[in-house]
């Protein structure tokens, strides 16, 4: 138990280490920190935004203003949490700006959605929920990914979002009615 | 089976922990009786179980660090802690000095990437509807750029015109470039402003604007050095 508690605390040491050099202009140290969270903030775009190559550019975007905001994030709290913070604005606002661009998807908003592009993960059960959840209406998909899949609260989503709790807790229960519905469950 | 329609909100909320002690004890003593209802909230943990069993981390298919990388700026606290501040140079930390084939050097660059950026920004030739580009993107990546380094470019070239040092041969040398660079950039900036379908490399752009603001930099570096050789 200590040695495991030696490890994180030697893990998050780094960790600050790491971004203190950031923060001083180290390009190497933010290197190191992308590293470390691309796949957490990639994984977090590919859910929120159905397209791949929409993830990609927002993975980019997020890590071109963590750099430029280097500076706000706090040592003593949690780098990843910062963020994913800043990944979930991203995405969301990119989101609603293709919405806005290309009002394709609001015409099946009653519905699953036809299948986009590759799934996220590779194989097994876990695939048919992912493509499952591509195929959700944009803000049933969101939602369900924010609570079910990140854990975060009403109330956090509802000011990501721009809704009230309540608004959110009802397209999370229609995001699991219509992923029931899908997986035959 | 069938759920009890009443129930359907209430389980998922039972199931999120958003019922009172109340409500809850309510939603227990129903499950007790209603078979339809308990597996309704099976299926419902389930699925939650397994979107929470969901991997967290999905690696990109490509690796985006060089992108990244390429795109950007000097990070204030960095590089641009160094800048001169408007109330002067900071003596402290003494400039390094440039020799004369550091600034040809620069000047090389310089001119690499205006020809470079000028064969990027040429106009585009017309393409069917399909293959058009989103108006004013180009535009947008262009603001981005000048958005980063717009403000650290003014404050450098603002601290050149302030150091009266006599311009010896290399600062000349550079100073002579910068319009040249800056030609380039106006040019980019009036294409994308007047034609919506014109493409910009925004990572070529950058880098124009990064030769700028070393050619400044080196700049004011080699204006402050003569300066102070002069009061001495």
């Amino acid at each position: 138990m200590q040695a495991l508690a030696d490890r994180i605390e030697e893990k998050a040491t780094a960790m600050v280490d790491l971004l203190g050099e950031a923060q001083r202009g180290d390009m190497a140290a933010f290197e190191a920190l992308y590293r470390r969270h691309v796949g957490r903030v990639h994984g977090l775009c590919r859910r929120l935004a159905r397209d791949p190559g929409r993830a990609e550019e927002q993975t980019q975007e997020v890590f071109l203003r963590a750099w430029k905001h280097l500076g706000a994030c706090a040592a003593d709290r949690p780098f990843e949490g910062w963020l994913c913070r800043i990944a979930i604005h991203v995405a969301l606002a990119d989101n609603r700006s293709f919405r806005r661009r290309f009002r394709r998807e609001a015409v099946t908003v009653d519905g699953i959605l036809p299948e986009v592009g590759a799934t996220v993960a590779p194989a097994g059960l876990a695939l048919d929920l992912e493509r499952a959840i591509e195929r959700l209406p944009p803000g049933a998909r969101q939602i369900f990914v924010l609570h079910d899949v990140e854990g975060f609260r009403h109330d956090e989503i509802g000011k990501f979002l721009g809704l009230s709790a309540g608004t959110s807790k009802a397209q999370l229960h229609r995001a699991r009615k219509l992923l029931r519905e899908a997986l035959g469950s | 089976m069938t759920s009890c329609l009443r129930f359907e909100e209430r389980l998922n909320d039972y199931l999120d922990e958003h019922l009172t002690a109340r409500q809850r004890e309510e939603v227990e003593q129903h499950l007790e009786e209603c078979a339809g209802c308990r597996a309704e909230l099976s299926a419902l943990r389930s699925l939650r179980q397994r979107a929470d069993n969901l991997p967290r981390s999905v690696e990109p298919a490509r690796d985006l660090w060089p992108a990244i990388r390429s795109s950007l700026p000097p990070r204030r606290g960095g590089v641009s802690a160094r800048f001169p501040s408007s109330s002067g140079w900071s003596w402290g930390a003494r400039p390094f000095g440039l020799s004369f084939s550091g600034a040809i050097a620069l000047v090389l660059i310089a001119v690499a990437a205006v020809v470079a950026l000028r064969r990027i920004s040429a106009p585009t030739p017309p393409h069917g509807p399909a293959a058009a580009p989103r108006p004013s993107a180009a535009l947008a990546s262009v603001r981005r750029v000048e958005a980063e380094y717009g403000d650290a470019a003014e404050k450098l070239q603002s601290a050149l015109g302030n150091l009266r040092a006599e311009r010896s041969p290399e600062l000349r040398i550079l100073e002579e470039n910068l319009p040249i660079v800056d030609g380039a950039i106006r040019q980019v900036h009036r294409a994308a402003s007047v034609d919506p379908g014109h493409t910009v490399d925004q990572h070529a752009f950058a880098r124009l604007y990064r030769t700028k603001f070393e050619l400044l930099q080196q700049a004011v570096r080699l204006s402050a050095r003569e300066e102070e050789e002069k009061r001495s």
